[in-house]
């Protein structure tokens, strides 16, 4: 493991920090529902791009690099511990709720608790989708890049998505009550 | 693809959920404590668990000098510090003889900006150890051997401008060892191989305890 740090290499580094630790933090808050996995998740991230910074800083986005490599530290984590692979492509076959349904459950949350409970019962992929897409507005070809999947697979990964994410917010139980791991 | 009106209620739901996180300026403090320091899993970083002498601390900091959780303040007198690990005497003449108590793993932290304190610029590190390739001239000026074991002395004086002492503390299997070094402020290198033999042009304390500058004769 080795790493270059120049005086004003390391001064550029701090900089890009400072600016990407509070988009890095909400990212991470999202996708593990928890604020203190979510500054772990930052610290990770930023030191993976410090041993990098010396490629990192000649890349035209290095806060995109540092999103994806927080999104890829989740999914790693998750395939860790669940070798699943379906996440993308749900079996269940379960009766998917309208848009119109998802839409209004959205708009009737009124405990983010209990959103990012809902969130949290969602595949750490799906999350992903979600996060990337409508947190950190994305394109959906980027996040297919990110996630490594088509485009296509991104759209209708989206909407399955968003219809489990409505379903949870249907059958929430007091967050209090429920376990805050998300699913992997 | 989820229709627009969908579309839009997440956008507005995934902004009012981010927007909830709970002390963000407390989370970034906390973050720059840690000073993103490698070898501290953040599961027990999470827990609050500190490691003295964790595997591989490299100071990536954001300009600040913070530690991972409050150090042991060292005692000082005029011109002296004492640590657990060693003893920093500031001398007349400018330099600074250092002693590393046997068996020692340096903080890095601590002696780094104790070292600071007395116009020694340096660079401390755990896990690991920096150099520069080529590695600067002058060192054996820089740090001469005293007949006490494990003890330098440093005459920052002797320093050449842009260079920096390069201290890597590494646990081998004999115990712990301090490889130091010139190094060039602007260009260096670190790995977190633990050196087998003193780097060139500078010096190894501990088990292994050979010199390849003669004034720096026995370091041990």
């Amino acid at each position: 493991m080795d790493w270059v740090r120049h005086g004003a290499s390391k001064r550029e580094f701090d900089c890009f920090a400072a600016e990407a630790w509070d988009p890095l933090l909400r990212t991470g808050y999202l996708m593990t529902g928890d604020a203190k996995d979510a500054e772990d998740l930052v610290q990770e991230t930023l030191l993976k791009v410090a041993r990098r910074w010396n490629r990192v800083r000649a890349m035209d986005h290095p806060a995109a690099y540092a999103r994806r490599i927080l999104i890829n530290l989740v999914l790693h984590d998750a395939g860790r511990r669940s070798r699943q692979r379906a996440e993308l492509w749900p079996q269940d076959g379960g009766a998917e709720t309208a848009d119109e349904s998802a839409a209004r459950a959205l708009r009737e949350v009124d405990d983010q608790a209990e959103f990012r409970w809902a969130l949290a019962q969602l595949p750490a992929r799906q999350r992903a989708v979600l996060v990337l897409r409508y947190w950190a507005d994305l394109p959906v070809a980027e996040v297919a890049d990110i996630l490594g999947c088509s485009e296509g697979t991104v759209t209708s990964t989206a909407s399955r998505a968003a219809a489990r994410l409505a379903e949870a917010l249907a059958h929430n139980a007091p967050p209090a009550t429920q376990t805050r791991s998300p699913q992997p | 693809m989820p229709t627009e009106e969908l579309e839009n209620e997440l956008r507005r739901a995934f902004a009012r959920a981010a927007a909830d996180i709970p002390e963000p300026e407390q989370a970034r403090q906390r973050l720059l404590q840690r000073n993103y320091r490698p070898g501290r899993g953040h599961r027990q970083l999470a827990a609050g668990i500190a490691v003295a002498t964790a595997a591989a601390a490299v100071v990536l900091g954001l300009g600040l000098t913070g530690a991972f959780g409050p150090a042991p303040a060292p005692a000082r007198g005029l011109g002296t510090i004492r640590t657990a690990a060693f003893t920093l005497v500031e001398h007349a003449n400018g330099t600074a003889t250092l002693t590393i108590k046997p068996g020692s793993i340096l903080d890095p932290d601590t002696l780094q900006n104790d070292l600071r304190q007395y116009g020694i610029p340096a660079i401390v590190t755990t896990g690991s150890f920096c150099s520069s390739d080529p590695t600067p001239p002058g060192f054996s000026q820089v740090v001469t051997g005293q007949k006490q074991p494990r003890t330098i002395t440093i005459n920052p004086a002797a320093m050449p401008p842009g260079t920096e002492l390069s201290f890597g503390n590494f646990r081998v299997a004999a115990g712990p060892e301090t490889a130091i070094q010139l190094i060039d402020t602007n260009s260096y290198t670190c790995t977190s191989t633990a050196p087998t033999a003193p780097p060139p042009g500078g010096v190894m304390v501990g088990p292994a305890s050979v010199s390849v500058d003669r004034p720096v004769s026995k370091i041990k």
